[in-house]
Parts: structure tokens; C-alpha cells; sequence
């Protein structure tokens, strides 16, 4: 292969040199900096794109990325090579021209472009000459990879290869950058969507919620849920998927969504957990979640209640202190397949309040687990489920918060 | 800021992987690498010695889950030792006691 792989020690003394007096250089970094804040991704890519074609004198510039950790780039902005993106070529890290970029985390001069050297065949139909490209790195993570292209034969320099690596961490800065706001606008969006945007109004149980994203982190995959099936069985959920992120809020979504749909199939909560269980071990495999769930049906006097791994619901009867309530907790979902399943009864006369929530109420860093339940079950009364939230949150919540935080309070109407 | 370490050691035929301070998700995602090379090796098992760990939470926790399922998936096992009281606490209360051979 006509191949070069260049010496980062040479390449980092040009860095310098070039960085300081290239004007050309100098106008790429400017309109990064000032457009970071103003254009979307694929604007700012695209118009990256056109800079480093005309710095570089090349016909030809592509940018492809990989998606999440994935052995596979696949093209993502192209200025003189837009097919590329519009068919949504795919290359397997390791195969021919970027793919060995990838592999090798290293830049690459190309001076034979056909079938033997590239892996992508619009490459050669256009008839490129000369290419060079540059990994994308993020943390010495490979995110994608730059690169430009010739019609004519007239090969790239070292100076070219400084000057793509430099435009090449301005890329990889400006990608990363706006990757990570898009995911926790999205997480968050996608989080507070799942969230019940009103409780049922049901004869007979008085219902209140709380959802609280997590200050300093981004998203977790906390939700609380609370439904009536035709015929007035009512279910009451709360879980956590554990792990933060886009993808935590994603897999919450789909749990939630299959364990509703097993509570139309079954009515007793341990076997919908166990419904549940299944499904997160088939299909979200290697994902642990805790989940308690609730169910009773009218005039919802007896309760059966199931908890997989999940912090124990707080329990108060009308004028008597508050109790957690025992229940046979097994493995959160996805740990164990052949897990039993099982649940109890609580009985819930006029008056009486349940509370169930998840972690992030309780978990501090300092103080063990068991001093934070004592503290969350001595704040709670049997008051409506609005007030009882509420002196909840006030008095649990003394700092900022590391994890969501969902809260679910309901009563049986006195 | 956690002052998480791990050191690999030698007990007997498994290797003992040694854990210290908290272990949250900064860190959830080292501790499983560091477990996963550990089970790499040829030997029979794995011991994670957790005497350190002043936190864990659902995280820290995934990770213990997921080591523990590797290790099972080859025919492996996998002991937690030296499980400081906190810890043994959240296992407890996350129905994971009986999933982990604690030692």
C-alpha cells in the first residue's frame, strides 16, 4: 500500500511553527471559535469542511464518524464528495483507507486510490488521485476521522498533515462539544416526556408526583407511572434504570413502556415483574434495573406489591407512625433469570398514604443508607399526597443533587 | 473526588482485585474494565476485595452485576471480600445478597 504513516514528533514541531503564522490556519480557528455557539453540527461541520478545502487546496474534504463505540464509521458531512453522506457509506474500522486511519489512530498519506487501497468505490469513480486523512480524537478516543482528496496528482505534504491534525482537533472539539449538549437536551426532553404528564383522577386514591433531574449530572433513567386499566385495576411503578445518559432514558422508556404492556396481560405485580424481567435480559442485556410495582383494584383496600431490588415504598395508616414496609425484595431486573418473583399484601384503609421513590431521595455520600430511611420515614404523615411531597422534598433534599430524583405519593381518600 | 484505586494481587489461584473509595459512576465503568482483565487470564475465579469502598450506588453496583455475569458466562467465580458494612447494606436492600458469593 503507497502509505505513509507520519512521525508524531516532526508533526508536533510543525504544529508550532504552522499554528502561529498560517493565516489560513489562523481563519479556520476563528470561525470555529465564534460559530461554536451559533451552528448546528452539521453546519458547523459543513463549514469546517469548506476552509479546510480551501487551506488545503483539495477537491475533496469528508468528515465520518463513528456511532458509539461501534466498530463501523459512517460518512457524516462532505463538501465535493456528497454522495458519500447521501448513501450513508459505511466503513468497518480497519478496512482500507479511513478504516485504517481508525485502526491506527494515526495520519495517513494515500497516492494510489482503486479497489486495493480504499474500501469506499466512490472514492475512485470520481477519480481522486491523492488523499490524505487524520483521526478524530476525543481524550485519545477515536471519534471519526478527517479527511481531503486531489483530482490531480499532486500529493500531500507534512505541512498539509500538521495542518489537517490542527483543523482536525478543532473538528473533534466542535463535534464532542455539541454531541454532549444534544445529549442532555435530549435526555432530558426525552425524560420528561415519560414522566406522566397528569395523574389518573380515580375514586377512591388521591395521587401526587415529583420528578427532579439531577443539577450536576446528566440524566439518569428514573421514572415513576401510575395507570387504571379498563375495569379500574390500578398499577403504581417506580424504577431506575441504573447508569446516566441518552441511553439510560432510553431503556427507561422501553421498560416502562413493556411493563405496562404486561399489566394487560397479567394481573398479579410479581408476575409482571418477572414478564419484565425477561424481557430486560433478552433485550436490554446487561442493564440492571429496580423497579417496584404496585397493583389493586377497586375500592383499592387491598394492595399486592412486588419490588425488584428497589428501596422499600414508605407506608403510614392514618394516626400511627410510618413504617417501611417489608417486602421480599428480590434481585433488581436483569441480574438473574430464574429469579422467583414474589409479593405481599398491604392492606391500605381510608386515610392511609404510600410512598414510593427512588434513590436519589435518600442517597448521600456521607451518611449510611439507613440513618437517610429513618430520616425519610419519620417525615412521613398521613396528609394529603401534595403536602406529604412536599414536606418530602423539603426536608429530604438539603443539597445539591448527584441523581434524579422520583417521588410518588398516593392516598386512600379518608 | 473519589480516591478510587485498583490493584491487582495474587490469592491463592484467583486473582484478588483490591477497590477503594467510591464507587460511583465515575468510576463503575474502570472498576468493570479492571475485572473484565482480570478474567481474562486463565485463572479459576476472581476475588473483588471491596474493604475500602467507603460508597456504592446503583452503578457500582451494575458493575459488580456485570463482572459477576462474565465470570458465570465462563464458568468463573466471583467473591466479594472483605465487604464493608455499608456495602453488605446495599446488597441487602437490592436483593443482591444471594447473588454474589460473599467470603
Amino acid at each position: 500500500m503507497a502509505q505513509r504513516a507520519l512521525c508524531e514528533a516532526s508533526a508536533r514541531r510543525y504544529y508550532r511553527r504552522v499554528s502561529d503564522r498560517d493565516p489560513a490556519l489562523e481563519s479556520l480557528l476563528a470561525v470555529t471559535d465564534t460559530s461554536l455557539t451559533e451552528l448546528d453540527v452539521d453546519d458547523l461541520l459543513g463549514e469546517l469542511l469548506s476552509r479546510i478545502r480551501t487551506i488545503l487546496d483539495a477537491d475533496t474534504a469528508a468528515v465520518l464518524l463513528r456511532e458509539a463505540d461501534s466498530e463501523v464509521l459512517i460518512a457524516r458531512a462532505a463538501r465535493g464528495l456528497e454522495d458519500e453522506v447521501r448513501e450513508g457509506v459505511l466503513i468497518p474500522v480497519g478496512r482500507g483507507f479511513a478504516g485504517a486511519i481508525a485502526a491506527t489512530k494515526r495520519p495517513v498519506i494515500l497516492d494510489r486510490i482503486d479497489s486495493t487501497t480504499v474500501a469506499n468505490p466512490i472514492l475512485w469513480e470520481k477519480g481522486i488521485q491523492t488523499m490524505l486523512g487524520v483521526p478524530l480524537l476525543h481524550d485519545e478516543r477515536l471519534i471519526g476521522v478527517l479527511h481531503v482528496g486531489r483530482l490531480e496528482q499532486r500529493p500531500f505534504t507534512e505541512h498539509d498533515t500538521v495542518l489537517l491534525q490542527v483543523a482536525g482537533e478543532r473538528v473533534a472539539a466542535a463535534i464532542e462539544s455539541r454531541r454532549l449538549a444534544v445529549e442532555v437536551a435530549a435526555a432530558r426532553e426525552l425524560e420528561r416526556s415519560l414522566q406522566p404528564a397528569r395523574l389518573p383522577r380515580l375514586a377512591g386514591i388521591e395521587f401526587a408526583g415529583r420528578y427532579v433531574p439531577s443539577e450536576r449530572r446528566a440524566i439518569g433513567g428514573d421514572w415513576y407511572d401510575a395507570f387504571v386499566l379498563p375495569g379500574g385495576r390500578l398499577w403504581v411503578v417506580t424504577g431506575d434504570v441504573a447508569g446516566h445518559g441518552l441511553n439510560a432514558a432510553v431503556v427507561m422508556g422501553r421498560v416502562k413502556s413493556a411493563l405496562r404492556s404486561f399489566t394487560l396481560v397479567r394481573d398479579h405485580a410479581a408476575d409482571v415483574l418477572a414478564l419484565t424481567d425477561r424481557k430486560v435480559h433478552f433485550f436490554e442485556f446487561g442493564t440492571m434495573i429496580t423497579v417496584v410495582v404496585a397493583t389493586a383494584i377497586p375500592p383499592y383496600d387491598r394492595w399486592e406489591i412486588a419490588s425488584a431490588g428497589h428501596l422499600p415504598p414508605v407506608f403510614v395508616g392514618e394516626d400511627q407512625p410510618a413504617e417501611l414496609l417489608r417486602i421480599p425484595v428480590g434481585p433488581p431486573l436483569g441480574v438473574e433469570l430464574s429469579t422467583e418473583r414474589s409479593a405481599v399484601e398491604v392492606t391500605l384503609a381510608p386515610g392511609s398514604v404510600m410512598l414510593f421513590y427512588t434513590d436519589g431521595l435518600v442517597e448521600r455520600r456521607q451518611v449510611p443508607m439507613d440513618e437517610r430511611l429513618e430520616t425519610l420515614r419519620e417525615t412521613v404523615i398521613s396528609d394529603d399526597p401534595e403536602s406529604v411531597c412536599r414536606t418530602v422534598m423539603h426536608r429530604l433534599i438539603d443539597a445539591p443533587t448527584d441523581d434524579d430524583i422520583a417521588v410518588l405519593a398516593i392516598r386512600r381518600t379518608p | 473526588m473519589a480516591d478510587f484505586q485498583i490493584t491487582a494481587g495474587e490469592h491463592g489461584a484467583a486473582s484478588t482485585l483490591h477497590v477503594a473509595g467510591e464507587l460511583d459512576l465515575a468510576v463503575a465503568e474502570e472498576l468493570r474494565q479492571a475485572g473484565l482483565s482480570c478474567l481474562e487470564s486463565d485463572d479459576p475465579g476472581l476475588r473483588i476485595d471491596l474493604g475500602g469502598v467507603t460508597f456504592i450506588d446503583s452503578t457500582g453496583l451494575g458493575a459488580l452485576v456485570n463482572l459477576r455475569t462474565v465470570a458465570n458466562e465462563q464458568g468463573k467465580t466471583l467473591h466479594l471480600v472483605d465487604v464493608p458494612a455499608e456495602v453488605n447494606r446495599m446488597l441487602q436492600l437490592t436483593g443482591l445478597t444471594d447473588t454474589f458469593q460473599v467470603a
